[in-house]
C-alpha cells in the first residue's frame, strides 16, 4: 500500500445521529478499486458476545471487488448482517463483523462530544474501539475463492484482503466515534488527535478455530516460518554493523521497552513472562553497550540471549534486528504464499516410509500414547453453528467425530503398525499397507506431502493434557503483526492489530512502515513528523 | 424480507468442504474423503456431473450393501470396497453400470482407490480408460487386453451412458496419479450451482460429522468462561 501509494475516500455515508447506517470507503489501488462496505446497527448488550455462536453484532463489513452498485449495496445490507447465515457472492472478498468495546467506545464519544481528548492511558490500556470476532475469506459463505482473488484482485498473497479489511475496520471505528460525537454536540465536539488515532488499533478475539487451520495448512505455515527464519539469517549475517544501524536499533529497543511497560494482561502466565522480559531487555541493553567489536554484533547478541534470556526475549531480539534491515528482507514478503498440494505415492516402500517417520517425526514417537493423559483432549466441531471446541475425551461424548489434529498420535500409530507387520501380511508398499489399514491414508499422504517443508509440523501433541491451544494462536497471530497478546483463558485470546500504524491518509508517506512496538506518546518517526 | 433462492452458487472451497464432510459422515476413511470430495467438485465444476447427484445418491449410499446387486447397487458395493482401498474383489471382476448417478461416483472413486493391487478398466461408450496404480491411461487395444501379473486384481466396468471426461485435469508423474489440486483451483472462478433442496440434504448429512450440541459442550467453547461486554 505504501509503495503503490494507495488512496482512500469515503464513497457513501448514511450514518444517523446514533452512528447507525452505512459507511462505504473506496480504496484506489494500481490494479483497480476495491470497496470496504460496512453496516452499523443497534445491538442489545445481552446479544453481544465474541463467540462464534453469536447471531448479532454491532457492525458487519465486507471487502468488495470494485465499486458497488446500488443493487450490490442493497443485497449486502440484506445478507451481510446475517453473517454465516447469509449468502455473499464472488464480488466479495471477505466477510467480517465486530463488536464495540463497551469500556472505551462510549467514553471516547463522551470526551470528544464535550470537546476534550480521551484519556491516553485508558486508550492504551484497552487499545481498540472495536474488536473483530471473525474474518472469513477464501470462498467461505460464497465469497471469492482465494485462487481467484490471487488472479483478479490486488491481493496476491494469503490474508492480504483479510488484513486490509481489519485495517479498514480500524478506520471505521475512528470515523464512527467522531461522527457520533459531532452529532451529539456540533459546536463543542472535537475530533480525535492524530496521535490518539494512531494509538487506536483493532481488537480481535481468536479462539479454537485457528488451531485446526494451522494443522490443515502445513505447507503454508511451513513457508511462513521458513521465510521468517530466512529473514533472520539475512539480517544476522551482516558482518559489519554501521553506526547508523546501531543507533536505529538502540532507538527501537527503547521503544520496545516502552511498549512492554504499556502491555497489560490479567493472565498470570503471560503477566509473569512480560515481567521477566522487561528485566531481560534491561540486561540486553547493557550487553549491547559492552560489545566493542562492530563485527557480527547481532550474532554475538543472539548468542548471549540464547544463553541468558527467555524465549520471549530471544524472539523480541529477532524482531528488533529484522526491523532495521527493511531493504534487505522486504522482498521476502512476496514469498509468503505457497501453492498447497497433496502428494500420494502408493508405490513407496514401507522401509522408506518407516525411515522417513524416524527421521522427521521422532518428536511424535517420543509420546507415550498408552498413557491416558496423552489423549486427554479431543478437538471437534459442534453442530451449534459449527463452533470449534475442545472436549475431554474421557468425560464428554463425541470423540468418535474428532477433527484430525492428532498428528503425533496418528504418526505414532502408523509407525507401530508398520513395525509390527509380519511376513504373513505380505506388505512391502504403502498400497499394501493401506489395503489392510485404510484409516492411515490421510497421515501417509501428509507425511509424503511435507517432505520438503521442514517447518510444517507443530511438533507437539495437541491431544495431551499439557497442550495449551493459546500458544498455537499466538504464533499465527504474531505472523499477522498482532500485539498486546492478552489471553483470556487457555482457549482464546484478545490481541490488538494495527496499533500505531499509519492512518489511511498517511499511507503514502515514506516513514509509513516504521511503527513497530507502538507506545503512547508515539515515538515512531511518523509521530515525530506530524 | 430476504430473498429465497431456488438455486445456490457455491464457491469451489465451499464445495470441497461440503463434499468432504458428507463423505466423512458416510464413513469414508480420512484422506480418501478429501480426494473423492475434490474429484466430485472437479466433476461438478466441469459440468460433467452436477453436485446434486451426490445428494440424490445419499439414500442408496447409506443403505447396507447387497452382494448380488447390479448397476447402481453394484457400485455401492464397490464404493465400500474401494473406500477400504480395494477390498477383496475377485480377479477380473466385471460390472456393467447403466445408472448415470453411479458413474458420477465411479470415476473419482476409481481414481482415488486404484493402487498397485487394483486395476480398474473403465469401458466408456466411445473410449477405454485404464486406471492403474493411480495412473490414468486412455487405453490402446494391446494395453487393454494385456496380461497382468497374478497379484493384480482387475475390475472392468462397462459404462453404457454417455460420459465425457476431461483428463487434462490430472497430473501424471511417473507411475503415480495426482488429481491436480492447482488445476482444480483454476476452476475456482466457476461457481457450482445446486438447488436449495439438494444443498440442504448435503448439509444435513455433513452435520453428522459434527458433535451434537449440549450444555457441557457449549461450556467448552472458547469464550464461554467470560463476559464479552467489556
Amino acid at each position: 500500500m505504501n509503495r503503490e501509494k494507495w488512496r482512500f475516500e469515503i464513497f457513501r455515508n448514511t450514518l444517523d445521529e446514533s452512528g447507525y447506517g452505512t459507511l462505504i470507503y473506496l480504496i484506489h489501488t494500481p490494479s483497480g478499486p476495491v470497496s470496504f462496505i460496512s453496516f452499523v446497527a443497534e445491538l442489545d448488550a445481552d446479544d453481544r458476545t465474541d463467540r462464534v455462536i453469536a447471531e448479532k453484532w454491532d457492525m458487519c463489513f465486507t471487502l468488495f471487488n470494485g465499486i458497488p452498485s446500488d443493487a450490490d449495496i442493497k443485497r449486502l445490507s440484506r445478507e451481510l448482517p446475517y453473517q454465516e447465515a447469509g449468502r455473499l457472492s464472488e464480488s466479495e472478498l471477505v466477510m467480517s463483523r465486530a463488536n464495540k468495546s463497551v469500556r472505551l467506545f462510549n467514553s471516547v464519544i463522551d470526551c470528544l462530544a464535550s470537546g476534550v481528548q480521551p484519556d491516553v492511558v485508558e486508550i492504551m490500556k484497552i487499545g481498540y474501539l472495536i474488536r473483530t470476532t471473525a474474518v472469513y475469506g477464501n470462498g467461505k459463505f460464497g465469497v471469492m475463492d482465494f485462487h481467484e482473488v490471487k488472479q483478479s484482485t490486488p491481493f496476491g498473497l494469503p490474508f492480504q484482503a483479510e488484513m486490509l479489511t481489519v485495517y479498514m475496520a480500524r478506520q471505521l471505528s475512528i470515523d464512527l466515534v467522531e461522527h457520533i460525537a459531532k452529532q451529539r454536540d456540533q459546536a463543542q465536539a472535537v475530533g480525535l488527535s492524530r496521535e490518539l488515532k494512531r494509538a487506536i488499533g483493532v481488537g480481535n478475539a481468536t479462539g479454537l478455530g485457528m488451531a485446526p487451520f494451522l494443522i490443515g495448512h502445513p505447507q503454508l505455515i511451513g513457508q511462513w516460518i521458513k521465510i521468517r527464519e530466512s529473514a533472520i539469517v539475512i539480517a544476522k549475517s551482516r558482518s559489519k554493523v554501521t553506526r547508523q544501524k546501531l543507533n536505529h536499533f538502540k532507538k527501537l529497543i527503547e521503544r520496545a521497552e516502552g511498549h512492554l511497560k504499556q502491555w497489560q494482561t490479567e493472565d498470570p502466565r503471560q503477566a509473569e513472562r512480560i515481567l521477566v522480559l522487561k528485566e531481560e531487555v534491561t540486561r540486553l541493553k547493557i550487553e549491547l553497550s559492552q560489545i566493542n567489536d562492530d563485527q557480527s554484533v547481532w550474532q554475538q547478541l543472539s548468542d548471549w540471549a540464547l544463553q541468558n534470556t527467555s524465549m520471549e526475549c530471544q524472539e523480541l531480539l529477532n524482531s528488533l534486528i529484522l526491523e532495521i534491515y527493511p531493504n534487505e528482507i522486504n522482498e521476502l514478503e512476496n514469498m509468503m504464499g505457497v501453492d498447497e498440494f497433496t502428494y500420494f505415492d502408493p508405490s513407496m516402500g514401507l522401509v522408506e516410509l518407516k525411515n522417513c517417520i524416524e527421521m522427521r517425526y521422532a518428536w511424535a514417537l517420543d509420546v507415550d500414547f498408552e498413557h491416558l493423559d496423552s489423549q486427554h483432549y479431543f478437538w471437534y466441531v459442534s453442530q451449534e453453528k459449527e463452533e470449534p471446541r475442545l472436549g475431554k475425551r474421557y468425560l464428554e461424548p463425541g470423540c468418535e467425530l474428532e477433527m484430525k489434529v492428532g498428528i503425533a498420535r496418528d504418526v505414532s500409530a502408523l509407525y507401530k503398525t508398520i513395525r509390527d507387520l509380519d511376513s504373513n501380511d505380505k506388505c512391502s508398499s504403502v498400497a499394501d499397507l493401506l489395503r489392510l489399514h485404510p484409516k492411515f491414508r490421510h497421515i501417509v499422504s501428509r507425511i509424503q506431502s511435507l517432505t520438503d517443508f521442514e517447518y510444517a509440523e507443530i511438533q507437539n501433541n495437541l491431544l495431551g493434557r499439557e497442550c495449551l491451544p493459546i500458544d498455537l494462536l499466538r504464533c499465527k497471530l504474531a505472523i499477522f503483526g498482532a500485539t498486546r497478546f492478552d489471553p483470556k483463558s487457555n482457549l482464546w485470546t484478545r490481541i490488538t492489530l494495527f496499533q500505531g500504524a499509519p492512518l489511511h491518509d498517511e499511507i503514502d508517506r515514506d516513514f509509513a512502515d516504521d511503527w513497530a512496538f507502538p507506545v503512547v506518546p508515539l515515538t515512531t518517526s511518523a509521530a515525530a513528523s506530524s | 424480507m430476504r430473498e429465497i433462492r431456488a438455486t445456490v452458487q457455491l464457491s469451489n472451497s465451499e464445495c470441497c468442504t461440503l463434499t468432504r464432510r458428507v463423505l466423512s459422515a458416510l464413513g469414508i476413511p480420512p484422506g480418501a474423503d478429501i480426494e473423492i470430495g475434490n474429484a466430485l467438485v472437479w466433476l461438478a465444476a466441469t459440468d460433467t456431473v452436477p453436485l446434486k447427484f451426490l445428494a440424490d445418491l445419499l439414500p442408496e449410499l447409506q443403505r447396507e450393501p447387497e452382494t448380488e446387486s447390479l448397476n447402481t447397487l453394484y457400485l455401492i458395493e464397490t464404493l465400500d470396497r474401494l473406500a477400504a482401498v480395494a477390498g477383496s474383489l475377485n480377479k477380473a471382476c466385471t460390472a456393467r453400470v447403466e445408472n448415470s448417478k453411479a458413474i458420477a461416483l465411479l470415476l473419482p472413486l476409481a481414481l482415488a482407490r486404484s493402487n498397485l493391487n487394483l486395476c480398474i478398466r473403465l469401458q466408456l461408450p466411445n473410449s477405454r480408460i485404464i486406471i492403474d496404480n493411480g495412473e490414468i491411461w486412455t487405453a490402446e487395444e494391446s494395453f487393454w487386453t494385456r496380461d497382468w501379473q497374478d497379484s493384480k486384481e482387475i475390475l472392468v466396468v462397462c459404462v453404457s451412458n454417455q460420459l465425457s471426461v476431461d483428463l487434462s485435469f490430472f497430473d501424471k508423474t511417473g507411475l503415480n496419479w495426482h488429481f491436480s489440486q492447482s488445476k482444480l483451483q483454476s476452476l475456482s472462478s466457476r461457481r457450482i450451482s445446486i438447488d436449495l433442496e439438494s444443498l440442504q440434504i448435503l448439509k444435513k448429512k455433513a452435520a453428522e460429522s459434527f458433535v451434537p450440541n449440549s450444555d457441557l459442550s457449549r461450556r467448552s467453547g472458547a469464550g464461554a468462561e467470560v463476559d464479552d461486554n467489556d
